[in-house]
């Protein structure tokens, strides 16, 4: 079963390897780049984006409440 | 209650015998859009093809059974069938009758298919596990579609509304039903397909029990 | 400040997860070897390691290949620098297996190894071949550091485990809250419980949302595709799929009361037919479905005892962020609703 995964993983490397050979976009040179470090800091900005997102629709909200008392 | 449950269930069969075209209207359907399919493929060799495409035809025409049985209830009638019969034995009723009218049409939906996109690949099925699968297949759509049916009948905008709200709660059950009826064509036994087969029967019984618990509350006003 | 205490723990938790999650090293560890073949014969490759310190601890330092029941080790190895070496083979026996796993020790380091990581050519398979000689001895242990585990191919991605992963955690927990209070609201009527059920499922589907769009992007540089077609994967997007049914079907409905009832219905009904999805069936179907379709994430980190401390404050963190988050958006809309009352009345 670990050792089906393993390959699994090796075959899918070596593709996704293979294919970044062929044309190494911008996007693949910066995300595969330093241990793929970069998309740990894209999930961050995600995280931070939707949220930030999330507080606008509640100032929206309050701001829709707060016009109505005057 | 199980008295009520027969009477609502010979009510809705002798409407349907009394206005046929609703109900060949349905089959028309099914017939249409494997016609369609048909001159779209004309013959289907492919065991994964063949087997999706009929269910997605299977698929939209339960979608089509179930709203109707809701939206063929016009208000009076909603207010009659609430004086008389606790919504339990309505729900279970209609459950049961579009069960029925689900075996009936993927029946002969599975019949209509064979003899249009050829049967070459059922020629290596399990045909007690293929025949297993219609029959879940047919039930089970029939029991998840009906209470959704009974929600979207409560809002304006019933068509639109019944495929929203239907489809992401029915996908679970339409892709195992998927894989088991293909591993069935596969010919794969029952061993190592039967658990599929538990899974759609769990499924099944579920949803026959929270809409037991539930439609009481959509019944009320 | 009582009513705050979970509010600044589950920040504290979350920061800190933020903090370690983040400083921990990331073990030594071997992404890949070029080329991924060893032939007939000599064949030479180019070994990259990660964090490792091949040139720090070159004394020590000792290379071999296995797969399972041969194993060899270099001729020559030669070093370039703490993270690139050269590794020279001669192979002609008769193998069982066409895998290798690339193993790697030194005094720093301890074994680093890369599973599959050459696909053996031209060599002769047979199916009982003669066991080789042990050409490795006296492995070193290694530096014991506090790290993170360094899988191959994840590699750095590993630290999205406490972002990603904690907000299903928190989507799951905050849906099961909305579904409490449907149940209420269907129960007793009270119109408070069906708005603290729209606000959670709302919340809900904000971290929903969060899932799938940092599971994408985690996925397109790990598996080479935003999506893949997995169990677990279809589950998240059937969950986003039936919440926003929910708030289709809420907004269709003019009348209050009615709305929030058959909204309820929906909610109970899409719950329970979403779980038996996402959390029954991947496990029930995992004997069929072996390799990256269930989950097999979980099985293997579970037993990084560095990385669960870290991940669990993480999980509950965020499901005390989502609770907050449910709360304002709870509080916000009651105060609208009693103003609507106000004006009505």
């Amino acid at each position: 079963m670990k050792k089906f995964l393993y390959i699994t993983l090796a075959m899918l490397a070596s593709v996704s390897g293979v294919m970044a050979q062929a044309e190494p976009t911008w996007l693949e040179n910066t995300m595969y780049a330093s241990g793929k470090i970069n998309v740990v800091i894209g999930v961050g900005v995600i995280m931070f984006l939707v949220l930030v997102g999330y507080m606008v629709s509640i100032d929206r909200k309050l701001k829709k409440l707060e016009e109505g008392d005057k | 209650m199980w008295n009520e449950v027969r009477a609502i269930l010979a009510k809705d069969i002798r409407m349907e015998w009394r206005q046929p075209h609703a109900l060949g209207s349905i089959f028309l359907y099914v017939f249409a859009s494997i016609f369609v399919a048909y001159m779209g493929f004309k013959r289907i060799v492919d065991v994964p093809t063949w087997n999706a495409l009929f269910w997605i035809i299977v698929l939209f025409a339960a979608f089509n059974a179930a709203s109707r049985a809701f939206a063929v209830e016009h208000h009076g009638r909603k207010l009659y069938l609430y004086s008389i019969a606790r919504p339990e034995s309505v729900i279970i009723g209609k459950m049961v009758y579009n069960a029925l009218l689900m075996l009936v049409m993927v029946g002969a939906g599975a019949i209509i298919y064979g003899v249009m996109m050829g049967t070459d690949v059922l020629r290596e099925a399990h045909m007690l596990s293929f025949v297993l699968a219609l029959t879940l297949g047919a039930i089970g759509l029939a029991f998840v579609l009906t209470l959704i049916a009974a929600l979207a009948a409560q809002t304006d905008n019933n068509i639109g509304l019944m495929a929203i709200l239907g489809l992401p709660v029915i996908l679970p059950f339409l892709l195992i039903l998927i894989r088991f009826s293909k591993n069935a064509i596969d010919g794969i036994a029952w061993s190592a397909n039967g658990t599929y087969a538990w899974q759609l029967l769990a499924i099944a019984i579920l949803s026959l029990g929270l809409s037991y618990i539930l439609f009481p509350y959509l019944w009320r006003e | 400040m009582s009513h705050y205490w979970w509010k600044i723990l589950s920040a504290i938790l979350v920061l800190s997860s933020i903090v370690f999650g983040l400083m921990a090293p990331l073990a030594p560890g071997i992404p890949f070897a070029t080329p991924d073949q060893l032939n007939n014969g000599v064949t030479s490759v180019t070994v990259v390691g990660y964090n490792t310190h091949f040139a720090e601890a070159e004394e020590s330092l000792q290379v071999w290949v296995t797969n399972g029941d041969a194993t060899f080790c270099p001729y020559e190895v030669a070093v370039v620098d703490d993270t690139h070496l050269r590794a020279t083979f001669s192979i002609t026996e008769e193998l069982a297996d066409a895998f290798f796993d690339l193993y790697i020790n030194n005094a720093i380091d301890g074994t680093r190894h890369l599973p599959s990581a050459f696909l053996q050519n031209g060599l002769e398979v047979v199916d009982n071949p003669r066991p080789t000689e042990k050409c490795v001895s006296d492995l070193e242990a290694g530096l014991d550091a506090y790290n993170f585990p360094n899988q191959p191919i994840l590699n750095e991605t590993i630290r999205n485990l406490l972002f990603h992963v904690p907000s299903w955690f928190a989507m799951i927990f905050v849906m099961f809250v909305s579904l409490l209070f449907s149940i209420q609201y269907l129960s007793k009527g009270d119109f408070k419980a069906d708005i603290a059920a729209t606000s959670a499922a709302k919340v809900g589907l904000i971290f929903a949302t969060i899932g799938l769009a940092t599971g994408s992007l985690w996925a397109r540089f790990t598996w080479g595709a935003w999506w893949v077609s997995d169990p677990r994967l279809n589950g998240a997007a059937i969950a986003f799929l039936i919440y926003l049914a929910y708030f289709v079907l809420r907004s269709s409905v003019n009348d209050e009361e009615k709305a929030g009832r058959l909204a309820g219905v929906y909610n109970i009904f899409a719950f329970v037919m979403m779980l038996l999805f996402v959390m029954v069936l991947p496990r029930m179907s995992e004997s069929l479905h072996p390799g990256v379709g269930g989950n097999p994430a979980f099985s293997q980190y579970d037993l990084d005892d560095n990385l669960r401390m870290v991940f669990y404050p993480a999980v509950f963190g965020w499901i005390g962020m989502a609770m907050w988050m449910y709360q304002l958006q709870r509080r916000a809309s009651v105060l609208a609703y009693n103003r609507l009352m106000k004006l009505n009345a």
